[in-house]
């Protein structure tokens, strides 16, 4: 069965038909989830709260082909929900010392990985969930900027700060991406 | 920026992308299997709806107090202005007191209550006109009319660490004032909610919250019928458990039997019962398999409550439309046969029609088909059809149907002829089931 069939059993209340949907959704929930946290652990109470509250909510789900863009927005919002928990309980009891980003470093794709990797660390969790979303989920900006709550113009804002810093920290030169997709797909 | 920037831009952000792919590593976690178990052995959202009203009727009881040696002047003094006083005030409130509708059958329009994004607004369906009736930060949602059309009842969830669903239901005017809970406590996994005709609100919730209410593949909890008191009195009636029971209906003109479905042996059947849950009465035996679980799941009675129409699953499928008297006499297929799937059948306010959710084909088109409820003429399709699946209710007069379909990014309201004319649209549209004020008639 296809998955708006799976998306019209499990709204009315179908288990296993939801399983099937969350099996085919799982890695890129997590992966969103990683990518946005920065924590395997976090990442995970993401997935499981984004799955409690899309199988409770899925009877409101009245338009089943919008089921993979609903599961985002669940999965980008319990992200930053935990983000904004976790962020408070750091201003209470730690202070986290904030290290200077390692100068760029243009010997090889795993050094690119690694330098990007630091630079979405460096990026708050709202830049990185807007980075997430449309780089990793390929989704066009206004869908974005609506999934997170966000007007159209602090989405391209916050797109293009943390571009900017993430274009800065790799080595173009000669690198080719694996798997590398066309990047700024449709935007209005 | 020069064309040279762009293009160095431009590749970079392609190895953004492959980069970013790199580092997702998207691979299925092994903590999934878990999540997903964990999430569906809870209750789906209820389902919260209002389908006819009646008055509330508080409970009159007259003492007399004989007052020893009174003079018998006194006496008939006394009386006559008593008499006097009783005049007056019937006078006044038969000129001032807004009459109430009937507890079922034709109504005036009235308002539509809705939830947005966990506010509260009331829409006219005839100007088109909203009114936020109630926001703030706490996520309320599913509002509906007491059958009197005064109170309004909302659910409202209450946020809670571990995930677990609680909510608390509250009553208001529909003006806003006098906002109180009438739940106690939290309610766990509720899974149905609504106003009853005396005045009460009914809530079904399962017995163990820790195995959710909604029936799975392999478990199907029992759950509980309770009746709470709209004025915040605390006092709480659990009037019955059934394995299954997932919502009630009540039976014109008086609510005297409540209509529900429930899994016995590991079968569907449906059944009634009195108010005070006794008096058990099979209107269709359990006899269709447990995994079937959309059968029986919208069933409904006549608007003069001597039938009652279900959707009935078989060893075809699910599921075609039934009719049965409201003893669960003369039970048989309402229309025939087809490769449809039909459910959900709402009789209209006045009795004449029968509007039903018709999918011809699962994968393709939905909407609604309205036949009269005797079940001759024909078939009417009536507004668009859908991709995906949509709420409505009648309106009071049996003028119109109301109709939610939207995706998330936001179709409008539909507002459809029974009788297959055009359909209009009302610019709103809400995230919870839909309610329609029943007004006075004229």
């Amino acid at each position: 069965m296809d998955q708006h069939g799976l998306v019209e059993r499990a709204r009315r209340g179908d288990r296993q038909a939801f399983a099937e949907l969350a099996r085919a959704s799982g890695a890129r929930l997590d992966a969103t989830a990683r990518l946005i946290l920065r924590d395997p652990d976090l990442a995970q109470d993401a997935v499981q709260e984004t799955l409690i509250r899309a199988w409770r909510s899925l009877p409101g789900l009245r338009d089943p082909d919008a089921f993979d863009h609903w599961l985002h927005r669940l999965v980008a919002n319990a992200c930053l929900e935990i983000m904004r928990k976790r962020r408070r309980r750091v201003v209470e009891v730690e202070l986290t010392e904030i290290s200077e980003p390692p100068a760029p470093d243009a010997s090889g794709l795993v050094a690119d990985r690694d330098q990007l990797d630091r630079v979405l660390a460096h990026l708050d969790p709202e830049s990185r969930a807007v980075v997430v979303l449309h780089l990793y989920l390929d989704l066009p900006l206004p869908k974005v900027a609506d999934m997170l709550g966000i007007p159209l113009g602090t989405a391209k804002s916050r797109l293009h700060r943390s571009l900017g810093a993430m274009r800065s920290a790799v080595a173009i030169e000669g690198v080719t991406a694996p798997g590398a997709a066309a990047l700024g797909g449709p935007v209005a | 920026m020069t064309m040279d920037q762009t293009s160095r831009d431009d590749r970079a952000d392609r190895v953004l992308v492959g980069l970013i792919d790199e580092l997702a590593g998207a691979r299925t976690p092994d903590y999934l299997e878990a999540a997903i178990e964990r999430a569906s052995s809870r209750s789906q959202r209820p389902s919260w709806t209002f389908p006819g009203r009646w008055l509330p009727m508080a409970d009159l009881a007259t003492h007399s107090a004989v007052a020893p040696r009174l003079p018998w002047r006194a006496i008939a003094t006394a009386l006559v202005i008593l008499a006097l006083l009783v005049g007056a005030a019937a006078i006044y409130v038969g000129t001032h007191q807004t009459p109430l509708p009937a507890p079922f059958g034709p109504a005036a329009n009235g308002l539509i209550p809705y939830s947005w994004q966990g506010d509260l607004y009331l829409g006219d369906p005839v100007t088109g006109e909203t009114k936020l009736l109630l926001a703030g930060s706490e996520n309320d949602w599913g509002p509906g009319y007491s059958y009197d059309g005064t109170l309004i009842g909302f659910i409202r969830d209450v946020p809670s660490s571990d995930g677990a669903g609680l909510a608390d239901i509250y009553v208001m005017r529909q003006d806003g004032s006098d906002l109180h809970k009438i739940t106690p406590e939290p309610i766990h996994d509720l899974i149905w909610a609504q106003w009853s005709p005396d005045g009460r609100i009914g809530v079904i919730q399962p017995t163990d919250s820790t195995t959710g209410g909604s029936c799975g593949t392999t478990i199907c909890p029992q759950n509980e019928l309770s009746m709470f008191a709209a004025t915040g009195d605390p006092s709480v009636q659990h009037v019955a458990r059934a394995t299954g029971m997932d919502y009630v209906k009540f039976q014109p003109p008086d609510g005297g039997r409540w209509l529900y479905r429930a899994l016995v042996g590991g079968k569907w059947g449906l059944y009634t019962m009195d108010p005070a849950g006794g008096n058990v009465q099979a209107i269709v035996p359990a006899t269709v398999p447990g995994m079937m679980d959309m059968t029986f799941s919208g069933a409904s009675y006549s608007a003069d409550g001597r039938q009652i129409f279900y959707e009935h699953g078989d060893e075809d499928g699910c599921c075609q439309l039934w009719v049965a008297g409201a003893d669960g006499s003369d039970a048989h297929q309402f229309l025939p046969r087809g490769i449809a799937w039909d459910g959900e059948p709402i009789p209209s306010p006045d009795g004449k029609w029968l509007a039903y959710w018709h999918n011809g084909n699962e994968l393709s088109s939905h909407g609604i088909s309205v036949v009269r409820a005797d079940g001759t003429g024909t078939v009417v399709d009536t507004g668009p059809t859908l991709p995906g699946t949509a709420q409505w209710i009648w309106a009071p007069d049996s003028s119109r149907i109301l109709m939610f379909s939207s995706s998330l990014s936001g179709d409008k309201a539909y507002l459809l002829d029974p009788a297959g004319g055009p359909w209009t649209t009302v610019p709103w549209k809400s995230d919870s089931d839909l309610d329609w004020q029943r007004k006075a008639l004229p």
